[in-house]
């Protein structure tokens, strides 16, 4: 189902005014680009439908705070970002006893010659990332997001999300070129 | 500028986020280096192919009930696991995805990425500098982060072996054997660094499966008693 700009406002209308059917309108029109943000993020199916969910409880919450300024979906997407990334803090802030870094830059290899062929859908070599470059390829390599815009949404500086998009990329090169 | 210098710039060359000195100076190497044309057309690629995935992929099933149910009951809180009113039967699901998918990923990428350990382990073992014969960074780092996850580990399946009785004997059998899919998951990656010491990727792929036991052993252990 999609909508388009003025029913867009209509539906966003209705639903700040607590027209749940209304907001059950754009859920179906959105549900999808929230969903796979939240699948490729998450790399995980069970933890993206439940991100997903959060994502529109969070935004049925806050849908006062959107002014149209932007359309729907953008204002969702990073919306959407934030959930999967909080989560992913509280889940960190609750193993903090567990001291795996996610650092595994010592683990980095030189960048391989490149080689023909697809051994693994790209979408399985993307779930295998290490979280903080999976998060940055997603944002950046599939949802066209600046580093500028990243590193505000993650809390890392500018130069650590170019790092990060590079060892994502050559992993995902070793992965794909196998 | 070497091979070096212009690989390590090429995702912001093709970004066109350098300036424009680096560039020009980039561009300049690529055209006399044919192995680094060869990598910026790799890079290329794979930004093409991660621009070209689908926007939306819709979640197997509708879960609008579900949102709408917790809009109408005013639910504020997250619905990540540990919240009361999901089922066991939806953390189990959960349980089981995280395992499947944790042996998918790292089965496949074990057996491709052994399969062409001989191409890759002579220019690595020529790259190690400074240690002595067999030890790398890498294998160092490997060995504390495992040992982290031994003792957390050893924590959390004694947590869960304590609260057994708790659990109805359905839950424990999928738990069981999920354990024992993930340890043969990181058995089988084990054996394979054994067998590649040198290996590239091995050891990121290792870590990444140790957090994803724990991660799944702590869900686990925080599984609601069946009523």
């Amino acid at each position: 189902m999609s909508t388009n700009r003025d029913d867009e406002r209509s539906l966003v209308r209705a639903a700040q005014a607590g027209d749940l059917g209304s907001f059950e309108r754009l859920y179906r029109s959105t549900v999808g680009l929230v969903h796979a943000l939240c699948l490729r993020m998450s790399g995980n199916t069970a933890l993206a439908e439940e991100l997903t969910q959060d994502v529109f409880v969070r935004a049925w919450q806050k849908l006062a705070t959107f002014r149209g300024e932007s359309a729907f979906a953008t204002w969702l997407t990073r919306l959407t970002v934030n959930v999967v990334l909080s989560e992913r803090r509280d889940r960190r802030r609750r193993e903090a006893h567990i001291t795996l870094s996610d650092d595994l830059e010592p683990f980095a290899g030189p960048v391989p010659d490149a080689r023909p062929g697809a051994a693994l859908d790209l979408e399985r070599a993307i779930a295998s990332l290490p979280p903080q470059a999976r998060h940055v390829f997603v944002l950046h390599d599939v949802q066209g997001w600046e580093h500028a815009e990243i590193a505000h949404h993650t809390g890392l500086a500018v130069g650590t999300c170019k790092a990060h998009l590079h060892r994502a990329r050559r992993l995902l090169r070793e992965v794909l070129s196998s | 500028m070497n091979c070096r210098n212009v690989v390590e710039r090429l995702d912001e060359f093709v970004d066109g986020t350098l300036t424009a000195a680096e560039r020009g100076t980039v561009a300049l190497h690529l055209e006399s280096c044919p192995s680094c044309r060869e990598a910026e057309a790799g890079v290329r690629a794979l930004a093409a192919r991660g621009a070209a995935l689908p926007q939306a992929i819709e979640p197997a099933h509708d879960l609008w009930p579900g949102i709408a149910a917790r809009i109408q009951a005013g639910t504020v809180t997250q619905g990540r696991f540990g919240a009361a009113r999901h089922s066991w039967r939806h953390h189990l699901g959960a349980l089981a995805a995280a395992a499947a998918a944790l042996v998918v990923v790292s089965s496949v990428v074990t057996t491709l990425i052994v399969a062409r350990r001989d191409a890759t382990t002579a220019s690595s073992r020529a790259g190690r500098t400074g240690l002595a014969a067999g030890v790398t960074a890498a294998s160092l780092e490997l060995a504390q982060a495992r040992g982290t996850y031994e003792a957390a580990r050893r924590q959390l399946l004694a947590a869960l072996e304590a609260r057994r009785s708790s659990l109805s004997p359905a839950t424990l059998k999928v738990l069981d054997e999920n354990v024992r899919i993930i340890d043969e998951a990181v058995r089988q990656m084990e054996s394979a660094l054994a067998r590649d010491p040198g290996n590239q990727e091995l050891p990121s792929l290792l870590v990444t499966a140790y957090r994803q036991e724990i991660d799944m052993l702590q869900r686990a252990a925080g599984l609601p008693a069946r009523g």
